[in-house]
């Protein structure tokens, strides 16, 4: 009876509950009982218990006790006994073996009608002490995790996934953290986090980027599991910026780091009005690209083969479709984008610069959801659902072009040329049980080009799988394995003159295996360590007739092969609440392997084809050329205040394959190198400082950082060199030296009607050829600039919300023009007219400015309804301004005439239509 | 090759379509400064000519700015000099002199604007004989190749340059002539239905022995002669002349080479500027253009007939267009009429008879014509008369 009463009390107390155990006790009990016990405490303090005599009746108390907490008093008391007590305002509930729940559980008004399990509410499932991890998503709620005991001392280790409420996907990146002390953590990708702290009560809070915040009381008393699922901010519009990476730049130990989450990236404006995963990139300090429809990308002073593209742990080699003009990455699809500028983890590794993580959504595991966008030149699908609901999930996303009307515009004896492109996502997920959960993405693109129907055709495809199971060991001990094949190739053909077509092919096929390992040693080390394995098999380039007809003389290179390994521990060590450092190491092997036949040189002269004194043959499997080395990964941060911190960083890398490319941007034939014998691997070192300050209760974030970097064996080409299917491909490369240094200034307002970002670089990017032994030097051996060196640098990235329904945006965008090697005169010499250069990059063309604008309107807001729609209009290149793309010269009637090429030349309307479902 | 300019081409008309292309004439073309190119190299058995000229604007319609008025000097290590003439504007010249292999020397410029240039000290370098020039016919023409040797294992560098002089013939022969208005029989020196033309190299020609045991040049690629150029139908003649280089030299003329001849489109790769071991002594920061080395010099001249070379080669290209070759007739007959339409048809020079229309019996009833580009070989440049080293 005591036990309904208690209930109902609890019911009509509920509002105001609050614990109020400050009165102090002082008495002394020799073998009292129950009723003894409490009349004296309900005589000192305005307390009042209930219980039940018969299940007290063996109870006797013998303790002394002076000027302590009621709380105090009863933990003494019960101390080693099977009696447990709640406090709930004024009242204490007594109980034997189980305690009251002074709280409504999750599912109490899912299971009113059912009496059984009310009486559960006084049961204590003690959570965490079996494998079961409790899910908590009232706030008020108390969630105690662990075995009761009275011994609070030490620590206990928290663990658990962040959710999505609405998807059932996982949140990573999302902020675990308590205050008092301050300790905190992150979840990984796959939403998990774990955390070590004081056993005793915590506010756990759990914030993530356009999810309300979460903050759950926790009585934690030994290691425990508890997921929580995070709300979607119900608009979409809310929240536009990373509100809850507030802080995050500050506290964060690594610097070099931007992350933007696919609703940063909608907001910016784009050409042709769909988003645009790479172009957003380019927004960010310290990244530019050669120029507008421009494949590639160059992050602090790299070139544009220095960068891991990496969508979903599978290698991207070509990121783009259309040459450039659209990145190859489904808008819809995509979740969120990490780019590592100098602080990369020691899990990435094998390229220079940077660190392109994208990573796309998991897929809805609760109900069918979807969404869908038309523009002018391309629509775009996504669609998941729950395969078993709360378990698998599929996603499947396309998109697809129709851009043909455009080219049917082209002059004359191009408008019968033809392009497609399109791509296909896949991605299952299955989550075996708590401990394991199996992830299969599949990623293919294609693209095709012809130009007319029957002559020239040119395509390009990425096709990726992989496979990844996740396995938590136990609270402290994850693991990822993941097995993935990459493959990036292309194909030219040629039929014009019937008696010389051609084909022409291109591949890179690269197996993957690699585990990662995640050791959450204490509260203040976190160990990351793993291995990886990746198999190389490039063909290089294959030329072969089109048909019988054609008596064109077939020439093959032979299939190069390789192997890099690496191994890898990284500590992330919280020294104390203001101190951070993460170290690591990765060492790194590669492996040229046979059957191959390698050149050899005359030692002492310019590699020249005419240099060759010999060829050495090897078999299938030989080791030919071993590479290897560590790589050290340092950063550091000391916070001086909650909202200014200073972080240094110092990462060395090494890069085993090359992007041979000698025009300025990625071209349809450009060609990957293996290193080998004759070419060696490059290698890169920075050192950078950053200093980060917000204001105004984080609502603007500012930051600085500087970066020096030095290249080793940077690969540059000798003048006139000729890649494609060039046996001696070794002749027309050179190894040149480079340093790139740079300043990077952002300020950011995350929160408001009106933010964006402000950001100005100064940067330069210089080369060295000085090996007279190599052969030619470039600029008589002084530093130059490299392709992509643009001094200044500035962006703005802005947004302004009228309401729920409507915003704008606006983007301004300048930079120093592009280096470029000017044909200056003309003379005449040994019996032809020739064209005297200008030292290698020394003039520029003419700087680069931007303005785009963009409106968003959304459809209403009601929750529940069938679909949700938007439209996104805007004008690209707004102020029509013609920027130079490129320069040539060509012959005119004896006259050498200079043009520039601009492309998107004018101001570019756009509209595109959004539907979500 | 590959056609993929074509393609390239391709992409770029695409991004046109949103592009746009304006003129671009950036003040460091406009203004460019004129720099001092020095041509040509100390000729140790034979006359040295060194051509001076000057860079030109890109735009500019001229070929050729030639450097006239200068003080050229060859200088040795031993205080000796030897002053060259201006034969022509811009060409100075040196009768064979007491240059020898073995020695070094170097050039002096004093130009007009008082502007002083020097090259390096050189190594006077004794070139080789020519061992043989031989030929395969590939890719619907005739390759052409050096070869040479030696036997001190030296000079391992080597730049060849070619003369090539070729038979051709009009399509008519034309065995009569219009002269003082009367047709007359051609005589046979004055035939011109056959000329030879000559041709010089135009590209530079490189080769080394490096990579090998010994200083041996085999198959060096000389001159490629397509089938179609109407060079190789009837007879050809190439005189060979090589020089030896030193390594610096050799990577100079290399450099060149693919810094000049081996770019065009707009997709190319960076060049980079040549610099020779020239330098100016008034403005240590100009630029001279131009390598000069010193050396003796050899040549072969070799002979082929037609029949050498086992391919179909057209043995006439036309001028126009065969059908503006068509044979016209003038007939005697009106004959009051004769002598003013011969002289309106042929007083202009623009057609040439061909030969006399005889009938068996009537004996010459009029005269074959046709037009002067078709009859008279000269016309496509070349001479009618025969080279006095031609078989």
């Amino acid at each position: 009876m005591r036990y309904l009463a208690a209930f109902f009390l609890l019911i009509s107390s509920y509002a105001s509950a609050q614990v109020k155990d400050q009165a102090l006790i002082s008495a002394t009990f020799s073998n009292a009982g129950i009723d003894e016990f409490v009349a004296r405490i309900e005589a000192q303090t305005d307390y009042h218990f209930y219980y039940s005599n018969a299940d007290f009746d063996s109870l006797t108390i013998t303790i002394k006790v002076n000027g302590q907490s009621l709380r105090e008093v009863l933990e003494l008391a019960f101390k080693g006994s099977p009696f447990k007590f709640a406090i709930f305002a004024e009242r204490v509930f007594l109980s034997k073996n189980k305690t009251l729940e002074t709280e409504l559980p999750t599912d109490f008004f899912a299971v009113t009608g059912n009496p059984a399990k009310a009486e559960d509410i006084a049961m204590d499932k003690t959570p965490g002490s079996d494998n079961k991890a409790t899910s908590a998503t009232l706030e008020n709620k108390l969630y105690t995790i662990g075995k009761k005991t009275n011994n609070l001392s030490g620590t206990a280790t928290l663990t658990g996934i962040i959710r999505s409420t609405k998807t059932g996907e996982p949140v990573g990146g999302a902020a675990v953290y308590i205050e008092k002390p301050k300790i905190g953590t992150s979840t990984d990708q796959y939403g998990y986090y774990s955390l070590t702290m004081p056993k005793g009560a915590h506010i756990l809070h759990v914030r993530e980027a356009g999810m309300k915040e979460r903050k759950h009381q926790v009585m934690l008393y030994a290691d425990g599991k508890l997921n929580v699922e995070l709300q979607e901010q119900v608009f979409a519009l809310k929240e536009v910026v990373i509100s809850a990476e507030r802080a995050a730049n500050v506290n964060r130990v690594q610097l070099g780091v931007e992350k933007l989450t696919i609703k940063n990236i909608k907001q910016i404006p784009a050409v042709f009005g769909e988003a645009d995963v790479l172009k957003a990139v380019l927004t960010l300090p310290g990244v530019k690209s050669v120029g507008e429809a421009s494949s590639g990308f160059n992050v602090r002073g790299g070139s544009t083969d220095q960068n891991l593209i990496l969508f979903n742990d599978a290698t991207i080699y070509n990121p783009s479709h259309f040459f450039g003009f659209f990145s190859a990455f489904n808008p819809e699809v995509v979740k969120d984008i990490e780019l590592y500028k100098s602080s990369i983890p020691s899990k990435f590794g094998g390229r220079l610069a940077s660190v392109l993580d994208i990573s796309t959504r998991e897929g809805n595991k609760k109900e069918f959801s979807g969404s869908a966008g038309i523009g002018l030149l391309t629509s775009r699908l996504n669609i998941e659902a729950p395969l078993i609901k709360d378990r698998t999930s599929i996603l499947v996303g396309g998109r697809t072009t129709y851009s043909n009307w455009m080219l049917s515009l082209l002059p004359g004896e191009y408008n019968n040329s033809r392009a497609s492109f399109y791509d296909l996502n896949l991605g299952l997920n299955h989550l075996v049980n708590e401990k394991n959960t199996l992830y299969l993405t599949t990623y293919l693109s294609n693209d095709r080009f012809s130009l007319d129907k029957d002559t020239s055709a040119y395509g390009y495809n990425n096709k990726n799988a992989s496979l990844k199971w996740r396995h938590v060991f136990n609270n402290k001990l994850t693991a990822v394995f993941t097995a993935g094949q990459d493959y990036y190739g292309y194909n030219v053909s040629g039929n014009e003159i019937p008696a010389t077509a051609y084909k022409l092919n291109f591949n890179i096929n690269q197996s993957n295996l690699k585990s990662d390992f995640t050791y959450y040693l204490s509260a203040k080390h976190s160990i990351d360590f793993g291995f990886s394995s990746i198999y190389y098999k490039l063909n290089p380039g294959n030329y072969q007739p089109l048909n019988e007809l054609s008596l064109t003389q077939p020439d093959k290179l032979d299939a190069e092969q390789a192997l890099e390994s690496a191994l890898y521990i990284g500590d992330r060590f919280e020294v104390n609440p203001r101190l951070s450092i993460n170290y690591g190491i990765r060492y790194s092997l590669y492996n040229y392997l046979g059957p191959q036949q390698i050149s050899i040189y005359t030692p002492g002269t310019p590699r020249e084809e005419s240099s060759v004194s010999g060829t050495q043959t090897f078999g299938k499997g030989d080791f030919i050329k071993t590479y290897q080395g560590p790589e050290f990964r340092l950063s550091g941060r000391y916070s001086f205040a909650d909202d200014f911190s200073v972080k240094a960083s110092y990462n060395t890398l090494r890069q085993y394959i090359h992007l041979l490319s000698n025009t300025i941007s990625i071209a349809p034939t450009d060609i990957w190198k293996l290193s080998d014998p004759n070419i060696r691997p490059q290698f890169g070192d920075q050192v950078s400082l950053g200093l980060y300050k917000n204001f105004k209760s984080n609502i603007f974030e500012t930051s600085v950082e500087v970066y020096y970097k030095r290249i080793k064996d940077f690969l540059d080409y000798k003048s006139g060199a000729s890649l494609v299917l060039n046996h001696t491909i070794e002749t027309e490369v050179l190894n040149t030296k480079g340093k790139a240094y740079g300043a990077e200034f952002l300020i950011r307002k995350a929160a408001g009607k009106m933010n964006g970002w402000l950001s100005y670089t100064y940067s330069r990017t210089l080369l060295q050829m000085d090996d007279l032994q190599a052969g030619q030097l470039i600029n008589n051996g002084e530093f130059y600039p490299a392709n992509y060196d643009k001094p200044h640098d500035l962006s703005l990235i802005s947004n302004y919300r009228f309401s729920h329904r409507l915003s704008i945006s606006l983007n301004a965008l300048y930079s120093t023009g592009r280096p470029i090697t000017l044909p200056v005169s003309k003379y005449r010499y040994a019996g032809s007219q020739r064209v005297l250069y200008s030292d290698r990059n020394a003039f520029r063309i003419p700087d680069y400015f931007r303005t785009d604008f963009s409106m968003n309107i959304e459809g209403n807001h009601r929750v529940k309804q069938l679909t949700h729609n938007s439209w996104t209009l805007g004008v690209y290149n707004l102020t029509g301004r013609k920027n130079a793309y490129s320069t040539y010269f060509t012959s005119e009637n004896g006259s050498i005439k200079g043009y520039q090429l601009s492309i998107f030349a004018s101001a570019l309307p756009f509209v595109n239509y959004n539907i979500r479902f | 090759m590959i056609r993929l300019y074509r393609l390239v081409l391709f992409f770029g008309l695409v991004s046109m379509l949103i592009t746009c292309k304006q003129p671009y004439d950036p003040p460091a073309v406009a203004n460019a400064p004129s720099y001092l190119v020095v041509e040509g190299f100390i000729n140790l058995n034979a006359q040295t000519t060194i051509l001076l000229s000057r860079t030109i604007q890109l735009k500019d319609t001229n070929t050729l700015s030639r450097e006239s008025g200068a003080i050229v000097i060859i200088e040795d290590e031993q205080n000796g000099s030897f002053m060259l003439s201006e034969s022509a504007p811009g060409n100075y010249i040196l009768p064979p002199s007491n240059l020898s292999a073995g020695k070094k020397y170097r050039l002096r410029i004093k130009t007009g604007s008082s502007s002083e240039y020097l090259s390096e000290f050189v190594e006077a370098l004794q070139t080789p004989e020519i061992d043989s020039i031989n030929f395969k016919v590939q890719n619907n023409g005739v390759q052409f190749y050096a070869n040479t040797h030696d036997d001190q294992n030296k000079v391992k560098y080597y730049r060849w340059e070619y003369d090539e002089t070729w038979l051709y013939t009009a399509l008519h022969n034309s065995i009569i002539r219009y002269e003082n208005s009367a047709f007359e029989f051609r005589p046979a020196n004055l035939s011109i239905f056959t000329c030879w033309k000559s041709g010089s190299s135009n590209s530079i020609i490189l080769g080394s022995s490096t990579n090998l045991a010994s200083d041996v040049i085999t198959d060096n690629p000389v001159s490629f002669v397509s089938a179609q150029s109407g060079k190789v139908s009837f007879g050809y003649s190439i005189l060979v002349k090589q020089y030896a280089l030193s390594k610096e030299g050799f990577e100079y003329w290399q450099l060149l080479k693919k810094n000049t001849e081996q770019l065009g489109t707009v997709f190319d790769p960076q060049p980079s500027i040549a610099s020779g071991n020239i330098r100016c002594l008034t403005d240590p920061a100009e630029p001279v253009i131009g390598y000069i080395s010193a050396s003796t010099t050899t040549s072969r001249r070799q002979y082929f007939d037609n029949r050498d070379f086992p391919m179909d080669a057209p043995s006439y290209i036309p001028p126009p267009s065969l059908d503006a070759c068509a044979i016209q007739e003038i007939l005697i007959s009106p004959a009051a009429t004769f002598q003013g339409r011969a002289d309106q048809t042929f007083t202009s020079g623009k057609y040439i008879p061909v030969s006399p229309i005889s009938v068996p019996g009537s004996g010459i009833i009029g005269y074959t014509y046709s037009l002067k580009g078709c009859v008279d070989c000269r016309e496509k440049g070349g001479t009618s008369v025969k080279p006095s080293y031609w078989p």
